[in-house]
């Protein structure tokens, strides 16, 4: 049996902080903007389900971009110079430079685990530029819970090690391929690309002074998050709503940290119920 | 242990301290293999690294009962249940084999 996805990938080049990047993005469908953002360590793989999904596909164009460093963007010229390390200026001047070279209007912007941190960032100050924020295992912070020097050091497997620190978090509603395939991305991601994701998720975005600033009659703003998720854990989410008052969450059963692409047929469920509120 | 577990491990040649509650197990390690485990009191304990946890913790963990803060090695450790002391480098190398290991083994303390 042989299937054609519609998916189309193609790069664009623009500067970020003064520096060129070669960014691959891939789109597929068309109608209201839809920007995925993937997770720290891993591409924009993670929203192949969405982009495949025939319902989605007709009233949305679907969007997700490969962050500089991951999937298939290179780094910038001269990386070998410096630690890799997400800042939240780096990676909002990112997603904006993106959505400017692509030319694309008023997105629906949906951002997993950093991606869900990072879109925070964008409610607080560009939220003229989005039609609605979906965040997926959105917190303000999170702690870091083991060493992260473990995720890149000459005498441990990067690929291996993210992955297996990762593995618990994939819920138990995913299926073993599902599963593993998702493990896969972060097994390829470039070295020291995940810890270096990981400063942004665990100190520099850090944004529990002002997410109360956050207004949501400006844009209005969604969360899904895993049941099963304990790096962004549901609690985290909740204080979240707790705080941004007309914001929405819906906890997602047997979920965990990768909804997208550890049970996409169920998360499209809760994507939809999400996306017909949008106005 | 599945196959691929053991394979993934050919490289793990450890003994770590098991802390169950009050009780102590010294497991062994060769190439992958478990080779001996030695039930506490321990009189000269003589181990890399350890795991350790609270007896209800470890159970829960292995009852695969669907509480997400006993879900995973790491669920443990983020909410403080469980404790990795000593050189960890062994585990830091093989995270998918320790996990794989520590996920099968309460079964085998179960019935000894």
């Amino acid at each position: 049996m042989k299937t054609k996805e519609e998916i189309i990938g193609r790069y664009v080049n623009f500067p970020i902080d003064g520096k060129m990047c070669r960014v691959y993005y891939e789109s597929a469908g068309v109608g209201q903007p839809l920007l995925c953002l993937h997770t720290a360590g891993s591409d924009t793989r993670q929203y192949r389900a969405l982009m495949s999904n025939e319902e989605l596909l007709k009233k949305h164009q679907i969007i997700a971009f490969d962050l500089p460093y991951h999937g298939k963007s290179s780094p910038p010229a001269g990386w070998q110079k410096n630690e890799y390390k997400l800042t939240s200026d780096l990676y909002v001047q990112s997603i904006m430079a993106f959505i400017e070279a692509i030319g694309i209007k008023s997105p629906i912007v949906m951002g997993c685990s950093i991606g869900g941190r990072v879109v925070l960032h964008l409610a607080l100050y560009y939220p003229e530029k989005f039609k609605a924020i979906i965040g997926l295992q959105s917190g303000a912070h999170v702690q870091a819970y083991y060493d992260l020097e473990w995720l890149h050091r000459p005498d441990v497997h990067g690929g291996e090690v993210c992955a297996a620190i990762v593995s618990g978090l994939v819920g138990p509603s995913a299926t073993e391929e599902n599963r593993w395939e998702t493990l896969w991305h972060y097994m390829q991601s470039g070295p020291g690309v995940f810890k270096g994701d990981l400063y942004f998720y665990t100190s520099d975005g850090d944004v529990r002074e002002r997410v109360s600033q956050i207004d949501s009659k400006k844009c209005p703003i969604y969360f899904l998050t895993g049941e099963y998720d304990y790096s962004c854990t549901p609690e985290d989410s909740k204080n979240l709503t707790n705080l941004i008052p007309d914001s929405d969450l819906t906890i997602m059963k047997g979920m965990g940290h990768f909804p997208m692409s550890e049970d996409p047929e169920n998360f499209i469920h809760y994507l939809s119920d999400v996306l017909a509120k949008i106005k | 242990m599945d196959i691929w577990s053991t394979t993934r491990g050919r490289f793990v040649t450890t003994k770590f301290l098991l802390r169950y509650g009050e009780d102590d197990y010294q497991i062994y390690i060769y190439e992958g293999e478990i080779k001996k485990i030695i039930k506490g009191p321990l009189v000269t304990p003589n181990w890399e690294f350890s795991f350790e946890a609270e007896k209800e913790s470890w159970d829960k963990f292995w009852s695969r009962v669907t509480d997400p803060k006993y879900y995973d090695l790491f669920s443990l450790i983020k909410y403080g249940f469980l404790k990795i002391n000593g050189n960890n480098s062994a585990f830091v190398r093989n995270i998918f084999f320790f996990k794989s290991l520590m996920r099968n083994i309460g079964e085998y303390l179960n019935e000894n």
